[in-house]
């Protein structure tokens, strides 16, 4: 082949150049030059041979991509373009994920404050934790209903059985990388959640010897601290994104293999048109299915933008506290069922029985439902179970939530409300300024419309959690309680078993510092009968004027 | 699909010898791999996590009364008495249930899955915010999901010149049991590096409610 010079000295500078950058380009996009870039995006017809296929064949990037999709599967319908959106967000998880790597050290001295670091000081810093939270959770929702609708359609059926098996090891190792970046923060949210986790996996039989062991891999030592937390940096940033990696790609390729499956009514029972696309019926991915891929990016990459500057904001609690639990803690909502499975039985039999064997059955299911029709109407016992395993699965999730088994008593209940250990609440998102010092009562006068808000919803809690004593027939909530000579002895509250009898609650505000109020709420209650204390209570609460709660 | 016409014939020594090489392969990966989770296992000294502490005896709560909170040592301080008829409501007493009387040091960890219980003084009893898990004053469990009572640590009383008058003895179930607390007492020591789990019985809210 001729050299540059010997080209520069037969056509002239202008041409060589040219014919040189056209060669470059050809070798860079294994096999299209400039003149076929350019009716591919004209919508040209390709030539013969169609250049358009040479990167899938002798291109890395594109080999992992199908050349041709059928037609059918084009649409929004059968895929919602949720396979697509899982790989996005992963992609998405690992650039953001890097921008915060930069201000983060996997320390228990330092985690915390540089959380607080990248929220105040760093330029976006705020919008990357949002992006990087926002994205990890809808990552987890997208591959949920990427199963889901594989199941719904059929199109785990031979001969994709393989592909939904590397699908639910891609499930796990999405919930482990969301769960396991949980912690990373180090505030009381993720210390408590990821206790909770490593605690029953030191349950695996036989204890003793298995789970002594477990726990002090993945805790560092017997307790969490310096170790640990590294060690849960490693497994979230290196170990998971790597085998994520790798799995995705035999992911990817058993979907060029196969193809994507037809919307079930489209082919006829056993057919597999995706093995053969008819000429007539083929989309070639450049540049149809490659445009609309980038379109589809920048789509998702406004709406997570969106959301995390007006709708989202990544939680961050107080600093871990290894010694005090707060009220109310509760899993991430992905694994809220988990939490309502351990409130149940006994650990053991959950993490090590019955989730284990959950897994499993998911894992071999296309091997079970063996049927060759992929239409609905002729799964309806497959998919009837899907339905019931729903609701099941959403009674677990509620059965997580504080409301199942960790209510505490009224007193308690009623601070959880408006002064919690953690997080924000109706007094709490008062305006700083608003909050004037002063003694309040409930649905008392309030020296500004934002307090006396407040106050209002202080007395609805009050009547949540506590009833009158002499007949108070007003409130509807309040119910009377016999004696046995038949004489009305005390109001209970249907809400609360345990409501405070003719409880008295107040507020106090007081400056604690420059921009810092104390918040203290008394609530006491006597035994109608007896006269004896039942609740004499105090909770104290901080709230900074750059606290970050109005509006909550 | 093609169906193997050749039959493989006999064991060949290349073959063989692929088979143990094979297997030499797989042996060394299960050697690493135990050689992985050896080198991953933390190093720390023997009683490196728990310690000594020393408090007064006018810490130690009144019979019956709420616990004595020591976050520093993880524990909780009980006097417990299920003989007193006055605050049995925090002490209720199983049928058949011997005396339960005296001191004891409670490890404030859930012995379900590692949360902080806390104390809760409307309800009389120790609550779990994670799973519910509820306990009596001196550690008995009254409801699931925790497998058992929770765990104590050794409690000795010293008197005024700080040697050891009584230290809390291991009951017939192997936990600690509650500790009577000579007159001369000055000083109670809790070592948290020698912790004894609680044990695992019928729950206590299937009991009799009746107090002694």
């Amino acid at each position: 082949m001729a050299t540059f010079y010997d080209q520069v000295r037969e056509m002239g500078l202008k041409q060589a150049t040219i014919a040189k950058s056209d060669e470059i380009v050809e070798r860079i996009t294994a096999g299209m030059n400039t003149g076929d870039i350019r009716s591919a995006l004209r919508g040209d017809e390709a030539r013969r041979p169609n250049p358009r296929l040479r990167p899938h064949a002798d291109g890395f990037w594109f080999h992992i991509r199908p050349s041709f999709y059928h037609n059918e599967v084009t649409r929004i319908y059968p895929t919602f373009r949720l396979g697509w959106l899982s790989v996005f967000m992963f992609i998405w998880e690992t650039i953001t994920g890097i921008f915060l790597m930069i201000f983060y050290t996997p320390r228990p001295g330092t985690a915390y404050s540089d959380i607080w670091n990248i929220l105040a000081n760093v330029p976006l810093g705020e919008l990357m934790r949002n992006l990087h939270r926002l994205g990890a959770e809808a990552m987890v929702l997208v591959v949920a209903l990427h199963m889901l609708r594989t199941f719904l359609t059929g199109s785990y059926k031979k001969p994709r059985q393989f592909t939904w098996l590397t699908g639910m090891l891609l499930l796990i190792f999405t919930l482990v990388l969301s769960f396991s970046g949980y912690l990373l923060p180090w505030d009381q949210l993720s210390f408590w959640a990821v206790t909770v986790a490593v605690s029953a996996a030191e349950a695996a039989p036989p204890a003793e010897i298995l789970g002594t062991n477990i726990n002090l891999l993945i805790r560092g030592a017997p307790t969490f601290g310096d170790g640990g937390l590294l060690r849960w940096y490693l497994l979230h940033v290196l170990v998971l994104p790597l085998l994520t990696g790798v799995f995705l790609f035999v992911h990817y390729y058993k979907v060029v293999l196969h193809g994507h499956s037809l919307p079930p009514g489209q082919e006829k029972v056993g057919e597999d048109t995706a093995k053969r696309v008819p000429k007539g019926e083929r989309t070639y991915f450049t540049p149809d299915i490659l445009t609309s891929e980038l379109m589809w990016t920048a789509l998702t990459t406004l709406l997570l933008i969106v959301g995390a500057l007006w709708f989202y904001n990544a939680p961050l609690e107080s600093q871990a506290n290894p010694l005090v639990t707060p009220l109310h803690v509760v899993a991430p909502w992905y694994l809220a069922w988990s939490q309502g499975w351990l409130k149940l039985a006994d650990k053991v039999l959950i993490a090590f029985i019955f989730m284990p064997a959950l897994a499993t059955a998911f894992f071999v299911m296309p091997y079970i439902e063996v049927g060759k029709s992929r239409r609905y109407a002729d799964r309806r016992v497959g998919l009837s179970i899907t339905m019931l395993f729903i609701a099941f699965m959403l009674v677990s999730n509620w059965m997580g939530s504080p409301e199942f088994a960790v209510e505490s008593s009224a007193d308690q209940e009623l601070f959880q409300e408006l002064v919690p250990q953690e997080g924000h609440s109706v007094l709490l998102a008062v305006p700083f300024e608003d909050l004037e010092e002063g003694f309040y009562v409930p649905g008392g006068d309030a020296p500004n419309p934002a307090l006396e808000e407040a106050l209002q919803e202080f007395k609805s809690a009050m009547d949540r959690h506590s009833c009158n004593v002499n007949g108070n027939t007003w409130k509807d909530d309040c119910k009377p309680i016999k004696d046995s000579e038949g004489n009305i002895e005390r109001y209970a509250n249907t809400f609360a078993s345990e409501a405070m009898p003719d409880a008295k609650a107040a507020l106090r505000i007081e400056a604690e510092q420059h921009d810092l109020k104390r918040i203290i709420m008394q609530v006491s209650s006597r035994d109608p009968v007896s006269g004896e204390i039942l609740v004499d209570a105090e909770r104290v609460a901080f709230r900074h004027a750059d606290s970050g709660y109005e509006g909550q | 699909m093609a169906t193997a016409t050749v039959s493989p014939g006999g064991l060949t020594r290349r073959e063989f010898l692929y088979y143990i090489w094979g297997a030499s392969i797989a042996l060394v990966a299960v050697e690493v791999t135990g050689l992985l989770v050896w080198f991953m296992l933390p190093r720390f000294r023997e009683g490196e996590f728990g310690g000594t502490f020393k408090l007064s005896i006018d810490d130690l709560p009144e019979v019956n009364a709420p616990p004595f909170n020591f976050p520093d040592g993880r524990f909780w301080l009980v006097n417990v008495d299920n003989e007193v008829i006055a605050g049995c409501e925090r002490m209720w007493r199983a049928e058949g249930d011997g005396a339960i009387k005296g001191a004891a040091a409670i490890y404030k960890v859930c012995t379900h899955l590692g949360c902080i219980y806390a104390w809760v003084d409307a309800n009389n009893r120790y609550e779990c915010p994670c799973h519910g898990s509820k306990y009596r004053l001196d550690g008995r469990r009254i409801e699931d999901p925790a497998p058992r009572n929770l765990d104590r640590f050794k409690l000795a009383a010293l008197d005024e010149n700080e040697t050891v008058i009584a230290e809390s003895e291991i009951s017939s179930d192997g936990t600690y049991d509650a500790l009577a607390i000579p007159p001369n007492a000055a000083f109670l020591q809790i070592d948290t590096g020698d912790k004894k789990q609680g044990v695992s019985q019928v729950l206590l809210s299937n009991f009799h409610q009746g107090c002694p």
